[in-house]
């Protein structure tokens, strides 16, 4: 506690480290966002440069950015809103990889908006489509993919999405 | 049923000649050939923990959607046991026929211990009862926090024994459903109650408020039941009311007693109901937008409702909306 309330009135920074050895700088109160900073600062860690090995930089910047946004006193609802429905329509592999970090970094809401971006793009697909998607070649024999909608009839009725968007 | 088959056929054999919406599929290569297209994407969702690929699938808008992922390839085949929200929607007499068998056969397949969510839009759970009964018992065991039980038709489904005592419950939505006589509740954690046509007599509504003392909103829409609501719980807030539910007999009137609510809403048709705020003295925002049927001719009108409307326009500085 008594750490958060000098930080008011200094400011403190931390440097992040990617995995490819870029290296950046940002306020501790944006950073902690992230509970496994947060971790680290708490246990002193942060004095030095904080290396993210499993962050590459592309994906640090687009994190970098999020939490910018949504640390509590730069930014209005509206403005985080429109902010969150741009971030979204990244690519869905820069989105997997987004969702990679923040589960690493431990950031609830943007691991939360990441997983429900992929949810929303596979919504009410058929499996050929998601497979498609996902760029997945199936594994399943023509005689195994016969048993399982055998199995499980309920799952496959109703108008599925064919379309890939 | 038909189209997914077509579909599968043409992903096999791409040269067949087909029309129409599947135009599109035609034009794809083998699927061997797309991957070589970018084979980053399929490095990528392969890397993905099946921690987070249940997540994702958890998302999904129901849990027969999130059961078809199944097919995606093996490694996708079990995913949907792991989902910690189960959303069952069996809004049909057809739906419910397979939907049901499905649901226990579901429950027995699950590995996951957590469920998160349960929500199930049924259209008539009384014929159910039995299935949904265990239902429930089972996500209680799994420490559900978000239940909601829709009922469509008209018959009350009465609440199974079990499910009283849920302490890990956060938010309940319910329709058409009732509690049982001489129960006693204790939701303590429960955060947020929203019920529709769900019939709480004067007791029901006492035995609620003393079970739930994590209560911070309550919202009930056709409400009906009960003529004396006394809200000593500190923690709640704001009460909604929408739409009395006059077809209803008995005594069309309620006094509300809250003296640490600061925001109520009360809105739609009330018809002949009459409500009388006694006590209301923390309140900070008042939406009052009902419409009301009056039958009396002479000027006593004004001075009938007053009774309602002071202690709102009392506290005139600190109403926002005040209609």
């Amino acid at each position: 506690m008594a750490e958060a309330s000098s930080s008011i009135t200094e400011k403190f920074f931390l440097t992040l480290k990617s995995s490819d050895g870029d290296e950046f700088v940002l306020e501790e109160s944006i950073a902690i966002q992230s509970i496994t900073i947060k971790n680290m600062v708490e246990d002193g860690c942060s004095s030095s440069v904080i290396p993210l090995s499993k962050v590459d930089t592309e994906t640090l910047i687009k994190v970098i950015e999020y939490m910018k946004m949504h640390s509590s006193t730069s930014s209005n609802e509206e403005e985080i809103e429109n902010f969150d429905k741009k971030f979204v329509s990244n690519s869905i592999n820069t989105i997997l990889n987004i969702l990679e970090a923040a589960n690493f970094l431990d950031i609830n809401n943007l691991l939360e908006l990441c997983a429900e971006a992929v949810a929303n793009r596979i919504k009410n697909k058929t499996p050929e489509a998601v497979r498609k998607i996902f760029n997945i070649t199936s594994d399943f024999t023509p005689e195994e993919e016969a048993e399982i909608r055998n199995e499980t009839p309920w799952a496959f009725e109703g108008n599925l999405d064919h379309s890939l968007d | 049923m038909l189209i997914s088959q077509t579909n599968l056929q043409i992903i096999k054999e791409p040269v067949e000649k087909t029309q129409g919406e599947h135009t599109t599929v035609m034009k794809k290569p083998k699927l061997m050939e797309t991957i070589a297209e970018d084979d980053g994407a399929l490095d990528r969702i392969n890397k993905l923990p099946e921690s987070l690929l249940a997540r994702i699938i958890s998302l999904l808008p129901s849990t027969k959607n999130a059961v078809r992922t199944c097919l995606v390839s093996k490694r996708w085949q079990y995913l949907w046991t792991s989902i910690d929200n189960l959303t069952l929607l069996c809004d049909s007499p057809s739906e419910a026929e397979i939907c049901v068998p499905f649901v226990d056969y579901a429950f027995a397949q699950r590995i996951s211990s957590k469920i998160r969510k349960f929500y199930l839009d049924c259209w008539d759970m009384l014929s159910y009862s039995l299935h949904i009964d265990q239902w429930l018992t089972y996500v209680i065991n799994s420490k559900v926090e978000h239940v909601v039980l829709n009922s469509t038709f008209f018959k009350v489904y009465i609440l199974p024994q079990s499910f009283y005592t849920c302490s890990s419950l956060v938010t309940l939505g319910l329709r058409n459903c009732a509690f049982d006589k001489g129960v006693v509740i204790s939701w303590k954690s429960l955060k947020t109650v929203k019920f529709m046509t769900v019939e709480l007599d004067d007791e029901a509504i006492v035995k609620l408020l003393t079970g739930c003392h994590s209560l911070e909103t309550m919202e009930l829409t056709y409400f009906h039941g009960f003529q004396h609501l006394e809200i000593k719980n500190i923690n709640l807030k704001t009460l909604k009311l929408h739409n009395f539910w006059q077809l209803y007999g008995g005594d069309h009137s309620l006094e509300i007693v809250a003296p640490y609510l600061q925001h109520l809403v009360i809105s739609e048709h009330l018809d002949d109901f009459k409500c009388r705020l006694v006590n209301v003295s923390s309140l900070v925002s008042a939406e009052l937008t009902f419409d009301i049927r009056c039958e009396i001719q002479d000027n006593s009108c004004r001075d009938y409702h007053r009774v309602f409307l002071d202690p709102c326009s009392r506290l005139s500085s600190k109403v926002e909306t005040c209609k």
